[in-house]
């Protein structure tokens, strides 16, 4: 009898373990390309699918952020708007941390939230994320309030 | 009692014997009916290059709201804001200084409660139908704004002009030199009749094209008002950066606007919780005053009142019954350093699995909240269905409010977890939660969710 609950029990950790597997590769990330998983994060952040939002965004970090440091520790300035596609790695990646913190805020991973701001404000404040309606975006900017809010939030019981 | 007080002791009386002599102590004619002297405010620009707002005679850091006609203004709201350590409001239409607020004309109310008023001139939009190159209009506009002016330039509340409010539209394109022009016209018109209270203008972001505008066409203008949303903590920076070094409020804040939140797939934008609004409102305020003295003079957080914009809740920092929300509650700490004694309820969390999904028709579901008081006041619950808003606006033009839904509601009104039976009409919804603490305070939420056959 202990030795098949102990079986059960192994089973059931493998299904779990298994699951939990399939949740992170059963996504869909497309053709692997930075905008491609940023736009991604971008629906599921809509869709209120948190998790898949931070999957996305993990997912173009891994692949993507050396290349977005390099182009980032070669600029000086904001890129134009002429030039700011060359920018790809840095403006996707830069957009998908900051995507990825807030839906950690979403999910209440507060403090983890605030690292990915962190590093949208801190590392990759050249990136910029283009608005369909028809401008970029600092999500550096963007970020840096994020992280006073939640800072504060912290330090204050809102 | 102070030199000051007997000052205007004396002038009072002076004033008044004149008055009386001329036969209109008392009178509503335009110009002469208060009979306290008039404010007088001044924009001082220091040695440093920075700037100070003196409000007779002393600096004045605006600790402002905007509010509204019929939209939750009340005596009551007006003693909370003076209450919580505000000290401004600003209105939008010159109309509203009309309104009797607590048995009271307005401005005698807000100036009974210590509180300055800008007093807002609505200029008219283009994209409302009005015509720069219709000079008829133009002129009726100039005649509205002198006798505005003439009646309201000395009652001693009013701390400026805010000469209209984001008039000159909202995309690229949009903006006609003509608007920067005008108000450069009718900010002259305003100095030539009343010296003693600056011009404001109100635009909507601080995009550069705007900021390039008014520096090139409008150089009556004494403050710059911006109304910002998520950028709202940063403005001050960004104007820097246009070359704006002149003063500044922040004359629109609070929350992030609905175009700037994640969207369901049926485009309905995803309302922060309450708390996240409170921090977001807090955070937005402090930065502003900490990050740019010298050159803000102040905030006007939006909305004193209550208001549809999208959704009943988004912006308005009261219920439509009068309960305070906790906006009310961040910025009385903003503003005071103290919590009020008595706190809306925190809403810690709203949950239903049908939260952003699509769902058949009649389908069975639940929703529950988490809700505290801190003060350990007994709550009580009020759910709703109500649909996605089919009269969204630009610009914070009125809206009709979404029509509600009771029969969705299948069981527990009135407790923390309801059965939701989705509507039988294909489109978009919201289910909504206010827990009241019937002390005065409520917290207000909602998740969106969709019925498809």
């Amino acid at each position: 009898m202990k030795k098949i609950i102990a079986l059960l029990t192994l089973l059931g950790f493998v299904s779990i373990s298994l699951a939990e597997e399939a949740g992170t590769e059963g996504l869909d990330y497309g053709d692997y390309a930075s905008v491609t998983l940023q736009v991604k994060a971008w629906e599921a952040l809509g869709e209120g699918e948190y998790a898949n939002a931070v999957k996305f965004t993990e997912k173009c970090a891994e692949l993507y952020e050396e290349e977005a440091r390099k182009m980032q520790a070669s600029l000086s300035a904001k890129p134009s708007t002429d030039v700011v596609n060359e920018y790809w790695a840095l403006n996707d990646v830069g957009t998908c941390y900051f995507i990825r913190g807030e839906a950690l805020v979403k999910l209440r991973k507060k403090s983890e939230a605030l690292a990915a701001f962190k590093v949208v404000r801190d590392d990759l404040y050249y990136s910029q994320a283009w608005d369909p309606k028809g401008w970029y975006w600092s999500p550096s900017d963007a970020a840096y309030p994020k992280i006073e809010m939640l800072e504060a939030q912290q330090k204050t019981d809102f | 009692m102070n030199r000051t007080t007997n000052r205007i002791k004396n002038r009072i009386t002076t004033g008044c014997v004149i008055a009386l002599l001329l036969g209109s102590c008392g009178s509503s004619a335009p110009g002469d009916q208060y009979v306290t002297p008039g404010s007088r405010v001044q924009v001082v620009k220091q040695s440093d290059g920075t700037f100070t707002l003196l409000r007779n005679g002393e600096p004045y850091l605006v600790k402002g709201a905007g509010t509204g006609s019929g939209q939750g203004l009340g005596g009551g709201n007006l003693q909370l804001l003076a209450a919580s350590g505000g000290n401004s409001v600003r209105t939008w239409g010159i109309e509203q200084l009309e309104q009797v607020v607590g048995g009271k004309p307005f401005l005698d109310r807000a100036h009974e409660l210590g509180i300055s008023v800008t007093a807002g001139f609505w200029v008219q939009h283009v994209r409302h139908g009005f015509d720069y190159s219709d000079s008829e209009r133009i002129e009726a506009q100039r005649t509205r704004l002198r006798n505005a002016v003439l009646k309201y330039r000395d009652h001693p509340a009013l701390l400026a002009w805010g000469l209209g409010n984001e008039m000159e539209g909202f995309g690229p394109g949009e903006t006609d030199v003509r608007i920067w022009q005008e108000l450069n016209h009718l900010a002259g018109v305003i100095k030539d009749l009343d010296p003693h209270h600056p011009v404001m203008t109100v635009i909507a972001g601080d995009s550069p094209s705007k900021i390039a505008g008014i520096l090139k066409h409008y150089p009556n203008i004494d403050i710059l008002g911006i109304n910002a949303y998520s950028g709202a903590p940063v403005v001050g920076q960004n104007l820097l950066g246009l070359g704006w070094n002149r003063p500044y409020m922040l004359t629109e804040f609070g929350v992030a606007g609905t175009w700037e939140v994640p969207a369901t797939p049926w485009d309905a934008p995803i309302e922060p919780d309450p708390s996240t609004k409170a921090a977001e409102t807090y955070t937005a305020y402090t930065m502003n005053r900490d990050n740019n003295v010298g050159r803000s003079f102040g905030s006007y957080v939006f909305f004193w009142g209550h208001k549809q914009e999208a959704t009943a809740t988004w912006y308005g920092m009261f219920l439509p019954s009068g309960e305070k929300r906790a906006r009310v509650d961040a910025m009385a700490y903003a503003w005071s350093g103290e919590w009020p004694e008595n706190r809306a309820p925190k809403l810690k969390s709203l949950e239903t699995p049908i939260a952003f999904k699509k769902v058949k028709p009649g389908s069975n579901s639940y929703a529950e909240v988490d809700c505290i008081d801190r003060e350990g006041d007994a709550l009580s619950y009020l759910w709703e269905v109500r649909a996605e808003s089919s009269d969204r606006k630009i610009g914070g033009d009125a809206e009709a409010a979404p029509p509600s839904f009771p029969g969705a509601i299948s069981e527990g009104q009135g407790t923390p977890r309801i059965a939701l039976k989705a509507p039988s009409l294909p489109g978009g919804y919201r289910v909504f939660v206010t827990v009241y603490d019937g002390q005065g305070g409520a917290a207000v939420h909602n998740l969106p969710f969709f019925v498809e056959n």
